[in-house]
């Protein structure tokens, strides 16, 4: 399967500003636009601080819907990032007091783990004895799709995080939105590489099984 | 001797996240024999293809998200606010020379006084000159409607709008007319669906204010 390459989604906050004071199809294009660009940010820093799956969807249309009743107010558009932060957190804030938590309860502790590049290796080892380290293979396929999807309920936040990386945004601007350094952002990127790989690696293990058993019998 | 080599083995980890990373953003660099950007490919592949099963359900939730800020009217363009004109000004004011400056403010300010002035002079509504009359604000006046049994239509009306969650106020008039007051969202169109056949058209800015009297 030939799956198209992806791209950050485009958004420009001075156009999008200039296309909600117009109104009209133009303002709907570039409530779109926003959308698919800070949603996925949204969800990733969301998950990350500890809020319950059920709310994040609800919590992101609230920060969404806020940025487009307010974004006339945007003054400087270099800074409109910074402020979309800032929004994230009053709607953080509130969710919080919300739920009657404390907030600080529910932050992750940070990884601390040094040996990521350990773990890459390890995980990277085991796609040297594939033949065809590709989700070509039908069963192989499914197994990783199940075993993606259980990553994704039990860690969704390194989840997001993935997926931030794969939808082509860079590190520095991750880094922003989960409130880390870049060197922490870079190494939580690669635990969660490492942590994907633990549970897809029964997948890739019995793929390595079925090129053997493949080869065996085609030398038969 | 020992740092060199805690330094070497650093650098290795750094090549090996960032060929990790490289796979997972689909750079074109990692189609070579690198076994950490192969894995990060390989992720990307399977990501990618969940993401893709998830599409109509992120697309039916974007959808729902827009139709939810047109139904706020947060899609429909801004006026000019006089906030904005004032910030126009203020933006051509230091290009002119001081005395078009000054004598433009000096404009500016007294028509706003003006406005001001106007603004504070009791109305006919606010000094009570008629009080025995049902006013409405503006020069809009209630829709009038006659039935046999006033309550009982307004009772219905009345039911319509709160099974949409619209609240309504209702007055009892005197001769057992009954005036219904409410405001209907822009996105309300069953509740306006529904009131069709009672015979309420409720007009585009969605006030509904009708005086249903007994059929003489």
């Amino acid at each position: 399967m030939v799956l198209p390459p992806r791209r950050r989604p485009a958004f420009d906050s001075g156009e999008f500003v200039s296309a909600l004071g117009e109104g009209g199809a133009r303002a709907e294009r570039a409530g779109r636009a926003l959308f698919q660009c800070y949603r996925p940010l949204l969800r990733a820093r969301f998950f990350n601080v500890g809020v319950a799956a059920q709310d994040v969807d609800d919590l992101v249309a609230d920060v969404l819907t806020t940025i487009v009743g307010k974004a006339g107010q945007v003054r400087d558009h270099d800074r409109f990032d910074a402020w979309v932060y800032s929004v994230t957190s009053n709607v953080l804030n509130q969710h919080w007091t919300a739920k009657g938590r404390a907030r600080d309860l529910l932050q992750p502790a940070p990884g601390a783990s040094a040996n990521e590049g350990d773990l890459l290796e390890e995980a990277a080892s085991l796609l040297d004895n594939v033949s065809d380290p590709s989700v070509s293979d039908p069963i192989t396929a499914l197994c990783l799709q199940g075993q993606l999807e259980a990553f994704r309920s039990k860690y969704p936040h390194r989840h997001a995080c993935i997926e931030l990386v794969v939808l082509g945004y860079d590190a520095q601007e991750i880094a922003r939105h989960l409130d880390r350094s870049y060197g922490a952002t870079r190494q939580f990127i690669s635990q969660c590489c490492a942590v994907v790989m633990q549970f897809v690696a029964p997948c890739l293990e019995a793929a390595q099984l079925l090129g053997r058993g493949r080869g065996r019998a085609a030398a038969e | 001797m020992n740092s060199s080599n805690t330094s070497e083995r650093g650098d290795d980890r750094d090549e090996v996240i960032n060929a990790w990373i490289d796979g997972l953003q689909g750079q074109d660099s990692v189609s070579g024999l690198n076994a950490a950007a192969r894995s990060g490919a390989l992720l990307r592949q399977v990501v990618l293809q969940a993401s893709q099963d998830r599409a109509p359900q992120d697309a039916a939730q974007e959808q729902a998200l827009l139709d939810r800020w047109a139904g706020m009217g947060l899609l429909r363009g801004r006026k000019q606010s006089s906030a904005d004109w004032l910030r126009a000004v203020w933006g051509w004011l230091p290009s002119r020379g001081p005395w078009i400056g000054l004598s433009t403010l000096a404009l500016v300010g007294g028509l706003g006084l003006s406005v001001w002035f106007s603004d504070r002079q009791p109305t006919n509504e606010q000094s009570g000159a008629e009080s025995d009359v049902s006013i409405s604000r503006g020069s809009e006046q209630p829709l009038q409607i006659t039935a046999d049994d006033p309550s009982a239509l307004a009772l219905r009306i009345g039911d319509v709008l709160k099974s949409n969650s619209i609240p309504v106020r209702r007055l009892d008039l005197p001769d057992g007319a009954v005036q219904l007051q409410a405001r209907l969202p822009a996105d309300a169109t069953l509740a306006r669906a529904s009131l069709a056949p009672l015979g309420i058209a409720i007009p585009s800015h969605g006030r509904l204010n009708v005086v249903i009297s007994r059929t003489p």
